[in-house]
C-alpha cells in the first residue's frame, strides 16, 4: 500500500470514529434523563418523600429522576435565598416554610398557583388537569393551615392561595405514661392539688404537674428549648396559648406597618412570668443549647414528665431501638388551653427551572390522597385531612393528637417580612431575661419598642 | 546540572506560575474587596454607594462581638506559641526515637477540623455547670481553652521538628561553650524557632478570627448569651436582611467581610510581632535571672547537651501527657455511645463508611493539587525572587500578608464570593465540582502558602545564587536544593491540605450537596433539628481513622528518612 493510501485509509477510519462517537453521544443525551432537584430540611418529612420517589420514577418510565438536597433549617433557607436570588436554578422544587413566603410571592422568585392555572399568563407551563387538582385540595386540605402557610393577598388585596402546602406542623404536649400512670403518683397528686393526675388541659395544671414531679434525680418536671430560635417557637405557645402574644392579627404573614404589637398586654406578660418560673422544675442541663433533638434525646431517658414538642420530629422520636417497634412510653395531647400553633410550609417551584412541568406533575403525584397517606404513616405531618382516617397512620402514637391540634390550629408564629427580625429579637431577649434574671415585664417592654421600631424600617425600607 | 560556560540565571517565565495563582486569589476576592472599598468611602462621604438596608444592619452595632473575637483570637494565639515553644523545649536537643514517632499523634485534633471538635466538646455545660449561666468571660475562657486545646498541640509537634533541625556544630557550640539550659534556648533554639513561631502566631490568630462551628455547637451562639463571635454577626445579620432584601444582603456580608480582613490583617501582624516580642523578652529576662544565680553558685556540672536519664524521664512523661491530653477527650464519643444505650446498628456504620467513603477520590484530588501546586509557587517564589523570600522582614511581611488574604476573610463572604463567581461564570450544577475544586485550592493556598514560603527560608540564599551562576535549571535546582532537604516537609503540606480540604465549611456552604465531602455531611448531623448524634459520632470516628492513617504514614517516611543522621551529617 502507497503512503497516499494508507493515510486516506487512516482518514476514513477517523472519521467514522468521530462520526461513531458523535452519534453515541447523541443518543446518549437524547437518552438522558430529566432530573428534578429538590430542596428541603433534613427531616423526617423529606426522607418520607424521599422513600417513595422510586415508586414515582417507575411510573413515569424512568424519564424523570428526582434529586433530594436535605439541610439543616438555616442551610437550607440560605441555599434557597441564593439560588432564587441569584437566579441559578439549582433548584427546581423548593420545600420552605411560611416564613419566606411574602419574600417569595413579592420577588416573584416562585411561579404561584395563579401563574400556573391562568392559560394566559406561562399557559405553556400548565399542566392540563392543575385546575382539577386545586380544586380537590381545596376539599382536602386543613383550611386555616392552608391559608397560613401557602396563601397571600392578591393584587386587590383579597386573600388568595398562592402555593400548596407539603406539610402540616404544630407543637404538641409530650407526657410520660410510666409516670402519669404510676398508683403512687395519681394518688400524691391528687392528695396535693385535689384533682386527678392526668395530661394537663390548662396551662395552670402544667405548671402543677411540672412542679410535682420535679424531684431530681428521680424525676424532672419537663425540658424546655432555651437554644436561639427555639426559645421563641417554645415561648409563642406559653404566650398565644394564654390570650396575649406578639401581634394582632389573623394570619402570620398578614402584617404591615400598622399592626398592633401586643407583647405588653398583661395576658403576654402572665405567660412569660408562668414561663420563666418553669425553669425551676427544667431537666436540660444546658437550657441555652437545648434544641429540639437535645430536647427529644433528654426526654428517651425516661425521667422527665413532659415537654413541648415539634410535630415533625415525632415519627423518630416514637421509634424503639428495637427495629419496626413503636416506643409506647409517651403519649400525646394538643398543648394546654383552646388553641394550637399552626406552621408548616409549601411547595415553591422556582421560576427560573427548566422543568417546570415536570415538577408540577411531580408536586400533584405527592399530594394525591394514596400517597398522602403513605407519607403521613412515614413521618411527614400531611396537611391532608383524609390521610388521618388511614389505619396505617393511626397506628402511629401522636397522630391523633396531631389531627385535633391541626383542627384547631391558629396563627402563632410570625411569617411576615418583619418575622426573622422578630424572632431573633424575641429570642435574644428571652435568653437575655433567663440569663441575667430580668423581669418579663422590663424586658417585654423594651422588646416592643425595639420590635416596633425595626418593623417601622423594614417596612420603610419595603416601600422605597 | 548544566555545565558552567552555560548564560547564568532561571528562565523568569516560571514566574508566571505564581503571579496567576496569585491573581486567582485576588479575582477570587474581587467582589469583596470591591463592595468594601465601595462601602468606606461611602462611609467617609465619597462616592454613592448606598444599600437601602444599611440602616436595618450597622457596623456599630457588632463592636462588642468584634472584640470579643479579637481577644479571643490574640489569646488563643499567644497560649498556642507560647506553650508551644515551651513544652517543645523538653525535646529539644534530644535524637528522634520513639516518642518522636508516638508525638505525631499530636497532629490530630488539629487535623480533625472544627467541626468534629465541636461535636467531641458539645457537652462542656453540661459537665462543667458555672458555664450554663453563659458568664461571658467563662464562656469566653472557655472557648479558649478548647481552641487551644485543638491547636497547641500541633504546635508543639511543629516546633518540636524544628527542633530536630539544629545543626550539629550549633550543638557542639552549647557544649563547649557550657551554656545553661535558659542561655541555650535563648541563644540557640529560640533564634532557629522564632520565624515558626510568627507563622504559627499568625496562623492562629487567624484561625481565631475565622471560628465558627465550635461556638455554635457547644454554646449554641446567641446574642442574648453573648457568645455571638463576629462570623456569627455576619452570618445573623445577612440571614435576617436576607429574608427580603437578598442582593443587598450579600452586599453588606461583603462590604463587612471585606472590613473584617482589613481589621484582622493589620492586627494579626501586630499581634504575632508582639508575642514574639514578649516571649524573646521573656528568655532574656530568664537568662539574666539564671546569669545571677550562676554568678552567685558557680558554673553548672554538665552541658545542656548532655542527656540525663532523670530529663529523659521527663521527656517522657512530658509526651505522653501531650499525647493524652490531645488524643483522650475524643474518647468522649465512645462513651457517648455506649452510653447512649442505642444499638449502633450496621446501618448507622454503612452510612458513615458512605459519608467518609463518597467524597474521598475528590478530596484527595484537591489536596494533591494544592499542596502540588502551593509547593512548586514556592520553589519558584525562592528560586527567582530569593531576596523577598529569605526571611520575615519588611520585604516579605507584605507578601505574606498578602497569601494569607483568604483565610483572614470570614466564613460567609467567602461563600458569597464563591456564590458570585459560580452566578457570574457558569451556572450549571455540573460544572459545581470545579468550582469547588478552585475554591478549595485558593483557600488552601493561603494557609499552607505561607507555611511553604517559611520552611524554604532554610535554603540560604547563598546556595541559590549559586543554582543561578552554575547555569542550572529551575528544576534542577529544585531536585538538588528542595526535594532532598523538605520531602518530608512537604508530605506534612499534604497532610495539612488534606485537612483543610475535609473540614473546610465555607465554599462547601454555597455548594452542598453537589461535593459529598465529610463536612457536608456531618454539619446537618451534628447540630440542629435534624441532628443524629449517634451518627455525626461514627462518621468522626471514622475520620479520626482516616487520619491515623495518614499520620502513620508520615511516621513511616519520617522514619525511614531518619532526619535526625541527616541533619547531623
Amino acid at each position: 500500500m502507497t503512503t497516499k493510501a494508507k493515510y486516506g485509509s487512516l482518514g476514513v477510519v477517523l472519521v467514522v470514529l468521530v462520526l461513531a462517537i458523535a452519534g453515541a453521544l447523541f443518543w446518549f443525551l437524547s437518552q438522558k434523563k430529566t432530573t428534578i432537584t429538590v430542596l428541603g430540611e433534613k427531616l423526617n418529612t423529606t426522607s418520607a418523600m424521599e422513600s417513595i420517589v422510586n415508586e414515582y420514577e417507575k411510573e413515569r418510565h424512568g424519564t424523570i429522576h428526582v434529586k433530594f438536597v436535605t439541610e439543616d433549617y438555616v442551610t437550607m433557607d440560605r441555599l434557597a435565598s441564593d439560588d432564587l436570588a441569584n437566579k441559578t436554578a439549582v433548584y427546581d422544587l423548593i420545600l420552605q416554610y411560611n416564613t419566606a413566603l411574602y419574600t417569595y410571592v413579592r420577588e416573584k422568585y416562585v411561579y404561584t398557583l395563579q401563574d400556573l392555572e391562568d392559560p394566559n399568563t406561562e399557559g405553556r407551563l400548565r399542566l392540563p388537569e392543575m385546575s382539577n387538582d386545586v380544586r380537590r385540595l381545596e376539599n382536602d386540605l386543613f383550611p386555616r393551615t392552608w391559608r397560613e402557610v401557602g396563601f397571600y393577598k392578591d393584587s386587590n388585596g383579597k386573600y388568595a392561595p398562592v402555593a400548596i402546602p407539603f406539610s402540616a406542623n404544630t407543637m404538641l404536649l409530650c407526657y410520660n405514661k410510666r409516670l402519669f400512670n404510676d398508683p403512687r403518683h395519681r394518688a400524691a397528686y391528687e392528695a396535693k392539688y385535689h384533682e386527678p393526675l392526668a395530661p394537663p388541659r390548662t396551662w395552670r395544671q402544667f405548671e402543677n404537674i411540672a412542679q410535682y414531679f420535679q424531684n431530681p434525680p428521680y424525676s424532672y418536671g419537663l425540658v424546655m428549648q432555651g437554644d436561639k430560635y427555639w426559645i421563641y417557637y417554645e415561648w409563642v405557645n406559653f404566650a398565644f396559648g394564654m390570650g396575649g402574644g406578639v401581634m394582632q392579627k389573623d394570619y402570620g404573614w398578614d402584617t404591615d406597618a400598622t399592626t398592633p404589637l401586643i407583647l405588653t398586654k398583661p395576658e403576654t406578660i402572665d405567660a412569660t412570668n408562668l414561663y420563666q418560673r418553669l425553669l425551676r422544675y427544667n431537666a436540660s442541663g444546658d437550657f441555652f443549647n437545648t434544641d429540639n433533638y437535645k430536647q427529644r434525646d433528654r426526654m428517651k431517658k425516661g425521667d422527665v414528665a413532659m415537654a413541648i414538642m415539634w410535630s415533625d420530629v415525632l415519627y423518630d422520636f416514637v421509634q424503639s431501638s428495637e427495629p419496626g417497634k413503636l416506643d409506647d412510653r409517651f403519649g400525646f395531647e394538643p398543648i394546654p388551653g383552646e388553641k394550637s400553633l399552626l406552621a408548616g410550609g409549601s411547595f415553591y417551584i422556582n421560576r427560573n427551572s427548566k422543568h417546570v412541568k415536570e415538577v408540577e406533575d411531580f408536586m400533584l403525584w405527592l399530594t394525591e390522597p394514596s400517597q398522602q397517606a403513605k407519607l403521613l404513616s412515614r413521618g411527614l405531618c400531611s396537611p391532608s385531612r383524609g390521610a388521618y382516617d388511614d389505619p396505617q397512620a393511626k397506628a402511629l402514637p401522636y397522630v391523633d393528637a396531631l389531627h385535633r391540634s391541626l383542627e384547631r390550629g391558629v396563627y402563632m408564629m410570625e411569617a411576615g417580612p418583619d418575622a426573622d427580625a422578630i424572632e431573633v429579637k424575641i429570642s435574644d431577649e428571652l435568653q437575655r431575661m433567663f440569663r441575667e434574671k430580668l423581669t418579663a415585664q422590663h424586658v417585654l417592654t423594651e422588646t416592643e419598642q425595639d420590635v416596633d421600631a425595626t418593623r417601622r424600617e423594614i417596612f420603610r425600607q419595603l416601600k422605597k | 546540572m548544566r555545565s558552567s560556560n552555560v548564560s547564568p540565571g532561571f528562565d523568569e517565565r516560571w514566574l508566571l506560575l505564581p503571579i496567576s495563582v496569585l491573581l486567582l486569589q485576588l479575582g477570587f476576592l474581587f467582589p469583596l474587596l470591591w463592595k468594601a472599598s465601595f462601602f468606606l468611602l461611602h462611609s467617609a462621604g465619597i462616592g454613592s454607594y448606598s444599600p437601602v438596608a444599611t440602616s436595618l444592619w450597622r457596623l456599630k452595632d457588632g463592636v462588642s462581638e468584634l472584640l470579643r473575637t479579637l481577644t479571643f483570637s490574640a489569646a488563643s494565639a499567644f497560649l498556642q506559641t507560647s506553650l508551644g515553644f515551651a513544652v517543645a523545649l523538653f525535646f529539644a536537643g534530644s535524637d528522634p526515637d520513639r516518642l518522636t514517632r508516638w508525638l505525631s499523634l499530636l497532629l490530630l485534633p488539629a487535623l480533625v477540623g472544627d467541626v468534629a471538635v465541636g461535636f467531641v466538646y458539645k457537652d462542656l455545660p453540661v459537665w462543667i455547670p458555672s458555664l450554663q449561666q453563659r458568664g461571658t468571660f467563662h464562656t469566653w475562657a472557655a472557648l479558649v481553652i478548647v481552641q487551644t486545646w485543638q491547636f497547641l498541640p500541633m504546635c508543639i509537634y511543629l516546633f518540636l521538628l524544628r527542633s530536630l533541625t539544629i545543626r550539629g556544630n550549633m550543638k557542639d557550640f552549647s557544649r563547649i561553650s557550657g551554656l545553661s539550659r535558659v542561655e541555650n534556648v535563648r541563644h540557640v533554639v529560640w533564634p532557629h524557632c522564632r520565624n515558626l513561631a510568627f507563622v504559627l502566631a499568625l496562623f492562629a490568630f487567624l484561625q481565631g478570627v475565622a471560628e465558627f462551628s465550635k461556638t455554635d455547637i457547644m454554646f449554641g451562639a446567641s446574642s442574648g448569651t453573648k457568645t455571638e463571635m463576629m462570623s456569627h454577626w455576619i452570618d445573623t445579620h445577612e440571614h435576617q436582611l436576607g429574608e427580603n432584601f437578598p442582593s443587598q444582603a450579600q452586599d453588606l456580608a461583603l462590604a463587612y467581610g471585606g472590613i473584617l480582613l482589613a481589621t484582622t490583617l493589620v492586627s494579626s501582624v501586630g499581634v504575632s510581632a508582639l508575642i514574639i516580642l514578649v516571649i524573646g523578652q521573656t528568655l532574656k529576662g530568664l537568662a539574666r535571672i539564671m546569669q545571677t544565680v550562676r554568678q552567685r553558685t558557680g558554673p553548672p556540672v554538665e552541658g545542656v547537651a548532655v542527656e540525663t536519664s532523670g530529663a529523659t524521664r521527663m521527656r517522657w512523661i512530658v509526651g505522653v501527657t501531650a499525647i493524652a491530653v490531645a488524643v483522650l477527650p475524643f474518647g468522649e464519643l465512645v462513651y457517648d455511645l455506649v452510653g447512649r444505650q442505642t444499638r449502633v446498628g450496621l446501618d448507622t456504620l454503612a452510612n458513615g463508611v458512605s459519608a467518609v467513603a463518597s467524597g474521598l477520590p475528590a478530596v484527595l484530588l484537591a489536596a494533591v493539587s494544592i499542596a502540588g501546586v502551593t509547593i512548586a509557587c514556592g520553589v519558584i517564589l525562592r528560586l527567582l525572587a530569593p531576596r523577598l523570600t529569605e526571611k520575615f522582614d519588611e520585604k516579605s511581611l507584605p507578601m505574606f500578608s498578602g497569601i494569607l488574604l483568604l483565610h483572614a476573610a470570614p466564613g460567609v463572604a467567602l461563600a458569597y464570593c464563591a456564590l458570585h463567581w459560580f452566578h457570574v461564570l457558569v451556572a450549571d450544577p455540573a460544572l459545581i465540582p470545579l468550582y469547588w475544586l478552585l475554591g478549595e485550592s485558593i483557600l488552601g493556598l493561603s494557609v499552607i502558602g505561607a507555611f511553604i514560603l517559611y520552611v524554604h527560608f532554610d535554603v540560604p540564599s547563598a546556595e541559590i545564587a549559586f543554582y543561578r551562576s552554575s547555569g542550572a535549571s529551575v528544576r534542577e535546582a529544585f531536585r538538588e536544593g528542595f526535594w532532598s532537604r523538605f520531602r518530608l516537609s512537604y508530605l506534612l503540606v499534604g497532610l495539612f491540605a488534606f485537612s483543610i480540604v475535609i473540614s473546610e465549611d465555607a465554599i462547601s456552604s454555597v455548594l452542598y450537596n453537589f461535593v459529598p465531602t465529610v463536612i457536608v455531611r456531618l454539619r446537618p448531623l451534628a447540630s440542629g433539628r435534624g441532628s443524629d448524634y449517634p451518627q455525626a459520632a461514627v462518621i468522626v470516628l471514622l475520620t479520626i481513622a482516616l487520619i491515623l492513617v495518614l499520620i502513620t504514614l508520615w511516621n513511616g517516611v519520617l522514619v525511614r528518612s531518619n532526619i535526625a543522621r541527616k541533619v547531623e551529617n
